[in-house]
């Protein structure tokens, strides 16, 4: 086929993906939402061991981040859409278990689809790493505020691109975050707060950064639009790896739910080894 | 407008110190009265975990780090 004709034969079976409406989106961010917010009276009315709501409330950290970032792409209702405020919504709510303003990750996440890989544009760039282990790390040492104070990273890159505003929602969050954490220590709830929101935090943050940024984009060198991200067979399997064994195909499409990238995968597969794109293990047919 | 925007500031930019007196002073605490640790020297627990989290988050905010790394 010629190029022409690749590029056809993919839009047409991208398109096919384009127009469902994605229930389990909402169910998944509000639910898990929910979910993580019933933690706080079951352990506090002693009905649930904290030892138990301790790991509930990381896999609930690190579940809150994919909804959002589908409202990011407007999954569930695009711009000028009768439910885009549905959109905005799970976007918003989705996050709260991770603290993260749903405004700063989307225009920084515009810009990681923007600039990928690229050295000093990509918001994410900052996950690249020699390796898994120094990709976690990596991800530990990055959150630090070091000599560039709360400025680096995502703060400058909104500065960059004009959008220094919304940096007060992140303000308003962390006043937030910090506010709660601190009423409840000193009302003697300090090891509740660390095991179910301060802790978890940090661990799905440090599981979201290497499934959804490191482990797709490694070794984050290669900038072209099929060699961006690779298709990669993750040892704990699609699900545990936040389905980002297929993630080019989120970079090719974003309208594509997360959900439907296997199936698009596999029906766009020939075309995407004619393109030339990076594949690491043997991906189910 | 601007002086609000200055205290969030400030509190922001000082947050590591606040973050080690007001969060980890009561979780060590409470995690020592749990397991039944006496402080020493007869301060209390309460006292004992400010020193160390205060201590901690003071540091913090100097090195720009709560571990030893900083990012470069």
């Amino acid at each position: 086929m010629t190029k022409a004709e690749l590029r056809k034969a993919e839009r047409m079976i991208a398109r096919k993906y384009a127009d469902r409406f994605p229930w389990e989106v909402p169910l998944w961010g509000l639910g898990n939402l929910l979910a993580w917010l019933s933690l706080w009276p079951l352990v506090f009315l002693d009905i649930l061991h904290l030892w138990i709501a301790f790991p509930i409330a990381c896999v609930n950290v690190m579940a809150c981040f994919l909804p959002a970032h589908e409202a990011v792409h407007g999954i569930i209702a695009r711009p000028g859409r009768n439910w885009r405020w549905f959109n905005e919504l799970v976007g918003h709510l989705s996050l709260l278990p991770m603290a993260m303003p749903y405004r700063i990750h989307k225009l920084t996440h515009m810009e990681h689809h923007k600039h990928v890989n690229h050295p000093e544009l990509d918001p994410d760039i900052t996950t690249q790493s020699k390796g898994a282990w120094d990709a976690i790390w990596q991800s530990i040492v990055q959150r630090q505020r070091g000599k560039g104070g709360a400025m680096r990273g995502y703060g400058y890159i909104l500065e960059r691109i004009g959008r220094s505003d919304v940096l007060v929602d992140g303000a308003l969050y962390q006043l937030a975050f910090f506010g709660i954490l601190f009423a409840l220590a000193w009302t003697g709830y300090a090891i509740e707060a660390a095991l179910l929101w301060w802790a978890p935090r940090h661990v799905g943050i440090v599981y979201i950064q290497f499934f959804f940024s490191w482990a797709p984009h490694h070794p984050a060198h290669e900038r072209g639009r099929y060699t961006n991200a690779k298709f990669w067979k993750s040892r704990v399997g699609n699900i545990a790896s936040m389905g980002m064994q297929y993630h080019l195909i989120h970079h090719l499409y974003p309208f594509i739910p997360l959900t439907d990238t296997p199936r698009a995968f596999r029906e766009l597969r020939p075309i995407l080894k004619a393109r030339g794109c990076r594949f690491e293990g043997e991906l189910p047919h | 407008m601007q002086i609000v925007e200055g205290i969030i500031k400030n509190i922001l930019h000082f947050m590591p110190v606040f973050f080690g007196f007001a969060f980890f002073g009561p979780l060590f605490a409470q995690v020592m009265d749990r397991l039944e640790w006496h402080a020493p020297l007869e301060l209390s627990t309460l006292a004992f975990g400010m020193i160390i989290g205060g201590s901690w988050g003071v540091l913090a905010f100097i090195r720009g780090s709560w571990i030893w790394a900083r990012p470069s």
